[in-house]
């Protein structure tokens, strides 16, 4: 038996890709090789960092454990699909810059995933909650404090909800 | 406010956010190739055969390289030249390098790797640093398995042995530790129309990579630019290491004549890269039964791993910094450098101080619970201070009030208000075992909370003194430069030496830059380093960034200011230039108080024609240090700093939970508020995961949990409250009064959780890390 | 570096007839989180995948005293659906511990229950509550206990060509519901396996226990039923001596091995110290 040829049909950032890519290629390849989306990063291949989380149909999943095959038909979010198109920042990348989440950047673009899609939840955002949310992006830099920080200040409706630090901040 | 004590955004964090950072695995040339390692899955072990042309046939392969292939270019040792790039014969440690593969696609490479026929023989190995010295032991090298020795005698440690009233004698084992930066270690090497290699390279340190490519290709090292990535964590994992893939990638492009790219798979790089150095420390504490301390003696085997690489210079650190910030007059340390067959030992984060601060600060505890103090106050009748300022190098700490000002804080921390009222002599006897733990508090010690039988809470403290910048021995290395061009609309562009790493050097940079030159924070421009933009300013380790880079800046600063002050009083009908103050995006007359801005002043500089650009540079003062006898002024100056922690143990499980860390920390004066906090919040967390999780499983030298899935580090569910207290005293030697923080931020961490454990079960605690399993065990049998 | 050859099928008919014709290089792929990683460590090369994620098999739905729950359900569903967590909370608790948000959003329970790896989360709870395993072929339909169906490690009775179709799930009575638990010890608290979990379904009626089913997690072949601590409980009133007496008997039971993880000796120690603490739950509660 042999397996037919299938042509992929997938959503990404809103825009239709029709490929002959290879199903079995790795969702996280496709996106990076095939379209050049880098922001998703490779840190570990085994699901075990969360540096190339992106969306599909608005879950956070890791994209090098998912096939293309796998997402076809689908709507996948990079980090690159964020923002307003015209280089403005969407509100959780918006906080990440402003709270000092980000360090050396490379498990941020999968921080940021996982942050959206809470933040697009119903769920309160408690400390509690954030922190579980987050637990499988892992970041060595940060101690997590300013994430959370961060993705609770998008939560917050409060305008005064960015006074979550210890000690008194000047914002700019 | 912006500039020094500002809270900027920082400079890259928009395109971090945004995926738009390039790190080195998103860089993709016209024509690039992918590079592979074929790596030793056993060691020590001889190569019987290693038979490559078949992998040289597979399709899409361009080449394969062995040590044969490379003649006498096959070294890659920094300090000593006893490792090569490719193994020749001998496999000495699991990951060594043993072919490189080079081709049009990674799953060629792969087909390569596959293809190379490889038969082995193995050989006896070295496995317990502890043996390594044993008569009997098989030599990792033929010039036998202790690198070196190094040593502090001060004073006469058998005075103190005659008058000691108590003796405290343990064996510590201290754990090593993976960097686990987020981005694994890549480099891309792009040959240069001209003849030379550009080198894209993650990195701390590109002047060592420039080095170690220029001698690999026999080029000069003008032909040879290295261009840093933006670099996905550090924490001294990429101090030398990247040297190592840069030279490989480096080979493949030359051969090639086409850019090759090696990025290293998560699994070799935890199996092969560097690694914090486990540590045995045999300690003898000598004390009257006051608590003073009369003397210490110990003795340090520090496990390399099969080559030198830096487990020269970072047992230096350990050796200097063992005794710790107290006045010990009597004092003999042997710290011995060991080969084995193990991981290979390297920078990490503290550099060997963390290792023997855990030994240091547990040493104090016992002492304080033997003579019946509180563990603070024993910390204060040893500390050194204005009247007792010599430490165990013989030199003299300046400004010593800044211990004091760091216990101070620590006594008026939250956590340290319940357990300053331990005393609790009784609980723990100093062979550690108390009656019984599982009973009731047998006496109104205060740090043993008990929640119930199950649960149980201690509070530990540490305290610690780090050298700044690099040992007396590095001294050579230490210098850097800066570029600074100001532009005729009043932007600025800034070149540093030091790299950007995640820990925001850029920021302190521009920081620094804005308030010393009177510009505007957001147009100055600051980029990663570029070799032939900024000459070699050494490694980018230490804590030295904020402190090279910024007076590097500052003394281009000076050289600009020479020339813009003029003009700005020419702009402000002011007298004297001289008097001019420099006030944030600009000049200000004292008198009129007028002001000027540096848009303005820069547009004067430029319509005169007057050199717009200066290159800054820094070097510290030589100092005296004699290795043999560890005395002398080690380093350029010192910092103080102290960690309060709370943990609560499971005493079922073993599991161990960090509640909260108060970190105190000495820094001269806080450059950028953001980042330091981001420092120290993640240095607090960093140690927690190496004093409570991150276990390297080793068989036979083989690392048995290579994956973020074995080897755990802590996620946002994991990681403690981290407050903070900062102590702003300025270093006469720092630009702005700063200090430097990215070491300091993680030496007390695992000291004071060691601690908090020991108080929490009454039970020392002699080993790091404090894993669940140990953790039971310590409490013996059910 | 053969790629395996792919296909999609949207019916578990197509799934089936493709699995059968295309023999022992085979393999389904589910959510994926296993399969990939050992795929790529080179621990498994099928030649075929069949993608199963287009056959349905991902509904919950109560048939008066049982709950069949889709194979291709993943963790996060589970988290998601009322009766799951109302009525089979040990289940839930287990899917929560299933590695984090990603992981859970892609793991199925029936790829959790297929890989019978002795550390699986939701197959612990599952032997715990006693489901039974739905497996369809070309031939026919069959079930088998869960503890029938995991053999081994990486063993499972799923016969060539056959498929995990669902789980059904035996509705205990209410008050069950306050006695159940699943909890596990990693090396951290979130995003790690098991070193040892024990789940625990108990069922108390007037301060007597009716019913104990316990399974023991990552020591042994195979989640384990500690029979004689389940018998020690049954009829009994809990007290915390026969909490602590059972939980021993648990550990007794227990069949652990010494691994990069964790020695056999600690493992034995944690299955005791979960024991008991459900046992406790229970006699509190």
């Amino acid at each position: 038996m042999s397996a037919p040829a299938i042509k992929i049909r997938i959503t990404v950032n809103g825009t239709v890709h029709v490929t002959d890519a290879s199903p079995t290629m790795r969702l996280l390849d496709f996106l990076r090789n095939e379209l050049g989306l880098t922001g998703a990063k490779e840190g570990c291949g085994g699901g075990e960092c969360g540096a190339c989380t992106v969306l599909v149909d608005g879950a956070p999943i890791c994209s090098c454990l998912m096939v293309l095959g796998s997402a076809a038909e689908r709507q996948v979010t990079t980090v690159e699909g964020l923002g307003d198109g015209a280089g403005g920042l969407d509100p959780v990348q918006q906080a990440f810059v402003e709270e000092g989440a980000v360090q050396c950047g490379y498990c941020t673009p999968g921080l940021v995933m996982s942050a959206r899609a809470l933040v697009d939840s119903d769920k309160e955002l408690t400390d509690e909650v954030v922190r579980t949310a987050l637990a499988g992006n892992i970041c060595r830099c940060t101690g997590y404090k300013k994430v959370v920080d961060a993705v609770r200040k998008v939560g917050a409706a409060a305008p005064d909800a960015q006074a979550t630090s210890d000690h008194s901040k000047e914002q700019p | 406010m912006s500039g020094v004590g500002g809270r900027s955004i920082r400079p890259d964090a928009a395109a971090k956010v945004q995926g738009k950072q390039p790190y080195v695995g998103d860089i993709h040339p016209p024509g690039m190739l992918h590079a592979a390692i074929l790596a030793s899955d056993q060691a020590p072990a001889r190569i019987l055969r290693l038979d490559v042309a078949a992998a040289r046939q597979v399709e899409g392969v361009l080449a394969v390289v062995t040590a044969a292939d490379l003649g006498d270019k096959n070294r890659i040792g920094i300090i000593f030249d006893d490792q090569p790039l490719l193994v020749e014969t001998e496999i000495r440690m699991v990951g060594e390098r043993l072919a490189l593969v080079v081709a049009e696609t990674p799953a060629a490479c792969q087909a390569g790797l596959e293809a190379v026929a490889l038969e082995t023989e193995p050989l006896p190995g070295v496995y317990d640093a502890e043996h390594a010295l044993d008569a009997d032991a098989p030599q990792v090298h033929p010039d036998g398995n202790l690198i070196r020795t190094f040593s502090v005698d001060r004073g006469d440690l058998s005075s103190a042995l005659d008058t000691a009233e108590v003796v405290i004698e343990e064996t510590y084992r201290i754990g090593g530790q993976e960097h686990a930066y987020l981005e694994p270690q890549g480099c891309l090497a792009v040959p240069a129309p001209t003849g030379g290699m550009w080198l894209y390279s993650s990195t701390q340190c590109p002047f060592y990579v420039r080095s170690a490519v220029a001698k690999v290709l026999d080029l000069p090292l003008a032909e040879v630019r290295v261009l840093q990535t933006p670099t996905g964590g550090g924490f001294g994992g990429k101090e030398d290491y990247p040297n190592e893939i840069a030279a490989c990638a480096a080979l493949l492009a030359q051969r090639t004549r086409r850019p090759v790219r090696l990025l290293l798979p998560r699994e070799l790089d935890f199996q092969a890269s560097t690694k914090r150095h486990s540590m045995t420390v045999h300690h003898k504490l000598y004390a009257d039964s006051s608590g003073c301390i009369l003397g210490v003696d110990a003795e340090v085997i520090v496990d390399a791993g099969a080559y030198v690489g830096m487990s020269t210079v970072v047992s230096e650190r350990a050796n200097t910094s063992l005794v710790g910030p107290y006045a010990v007059d009597n004092v003999r340390i042997r710290t011995q450098v060991v080969r084995t067959n193990n991981l290979f030992g390297g920078p990490f984060r503290g550099f060997g101080a963390p290792q023997v601060t855990v030994v240091h600060e547990c040493q104090m505890d016992r002492l304080a619970r033997q003579v019946g103090l509180p563990p603070l106050q024993v910390r204060r009748l040893n500390a050194l201070t204005p009247d007792r300022p010599l430490w165990s190098t013989g030199e003299t700490i300046a400004q010593t009030e800044r211990l004091g000002a760091v216990l101070d804080a620590l006594a008026d921390s939250e956590v340290m208000t319940d357990s300053e009222v331990m005393t609790d002599s009784e609980v723990m006897t100093d062979s550690g075992v108390t009656a019984d733990v599982h009973g009731p508090a047998a006496s109104p010690a205060a740090s043993l909370v008990e929640d119930d039988e199950r649960y149980r809470q201690g509070t530990g403290i540490s305290v610690f003194i780090y050298g700044a910048n690099l040992h007396h021995g590095g001294q050579p290395l230490d210098r850097g430069g800066a570029l600074v061009q100001v532009q005729a609309d009043g932007s600025v562009s800034v070149a540093i030496g030091v790299t950007e790493m995640g820990q925001g050097a850029l920021t302190a940079a521009r920081a620094i830059a804005a308030t010393a030159l009177g510009a505007d924070e957001e147009r100055i421009r600051i980029t990663e380093v570029d070799t032939d933009m900024v000459a070699d300013s050494g490694p980018t380790v230490a804590s030295r960034a904020t402190l090279v880079g910024g007076r590097a800046i500052c003394d281009a600063a000076d050289q600009l200011q020479a020339r813009l002050l003029p003009l700005a009083a020419e702009l402000l009908d002011a007298p004297d230039p001289d008097a001019l103050v420099v006030v944030e995006g600009g000049f200000e007359s004292p008198d009129t108080k007028r002001r000027v801005a540096f848009e303005e002043v820069a547009a004067l500089l430029h319509a005169r024609r007057e050199n717009p650009a200066a290159v800054g540079w820094y070097r510290s003062k030589p100092r005296d240090y004699d290795a043999e006898t560890g005395q002398g002024q080690a380093y350029m100056f010192y910092s103080f700093g102290a960690h309060a922690t709370r943990v609560r143990v499971d005493t079922w499980t073993g599991k161990l939970e960090v509640l909260s860390i108060t970190a105190i920390h000495d820094v001269g004066r806080v450059i950028h508020a953001t980042a330091i906090e981001g420092q120290v919040e993640g240095g607090a967390v960093q140690a927690m995961g190496w004093a409570c999780m991150e276990n390297l499983s080793l068989q036979e030298g083989k690392l048995m949990n290579p994956s973020f899935a074995d080897y755990l580090i802590p996620t946002a569910v994991d990681a403690p409250t981290v407050n903070m207290v900062f102590l702003e005293d300025p270093e006469p030697l720092g630009p702005f009064g700063a200090r430097g923080i990215g070491e300091p931020s993680f030496i007390p961490g695992a000291a004071a959780i060691a601690n908090a454990v020991a108080a929490a079960l009454g039970r020392p605690v002699t080993t790091i890390p404090l894993i669940p399993e140990r953790i039971l065990n310590m409490l013996g049998k059910e | 570096m053969n790629e395996p050859r792919y296909y999609r099928p949207k019916k578990i008919t197509e799934a089936l007839t493709i699995l059968s014709g295309e023999g022992a290089g085979a393999r389904p792929l589910g959510g994926g989180t296993d399969l990939l990683v050992r795929m790529r460590v080179g621990h498994m090369k099928p030649s075929v995948l069949v993608d199963i994620g287009r056959i349905g098999l991902d509904t919950i739905h109560p048939t008066g005293d049982a709950v069949v729950i889709g194979a291709m359900c993943t963790m996060t569903q589970l988290l998601g659906d009322a009766v799951v967590v109302r009525q089979l909370p040990a289940l839930a608790q287990a899917a929560s511990k299933v590695g984090a948000a990603q992981i859970q959003n892609m793991a199925t329970v029936g790829g959790n229950v297929c890989n019978a790896s002795p550390a699986a989360d939701t197959a612990c709870a599952l032997v715990a509550l006693e489901a039974r395993v739905m497996l369809r072929s070309v031939g026919g339909v069959r079930s088998l206990p869960i503890g029938e169906f995991l053999r081994g490690p990486g063993t499972t009775a799923l016969a060539p060509g056959e498929l995990l179709e669902a789980f059904s799930i035996p509705l205990l009575p209410d008050d069950t519901a306050a006695h159940q638990s699943f909890n596990k010890v990693g090396g951290r608290n979130a995003l790690v396996c098991s070193l040892t979990a024990v789940a625990g379904v108990t069922q108390i009626t007037d301060g007597v226990v009716q019913q104990c089913r316990l399974a023991l997690a990552a020591v042994g072949p195979t989640c384990l039923r500690p029979s004689r601590a389940e018998a020690l409980v049954h009829g009994e009133p809990l007290t915390e001596e026969l909490c602590r007496t059972a939980a021993a008997a648990a550990a007794a039971q227990a069949q652990p091995i010494d691994d990069h993880r964790a020695t056999g000796e600690y493992r034995r120690r944690l299955v005791a110290a979960l024991v008991r603490e459900h046992l406790l739950e229970c006699m509190k509660s």
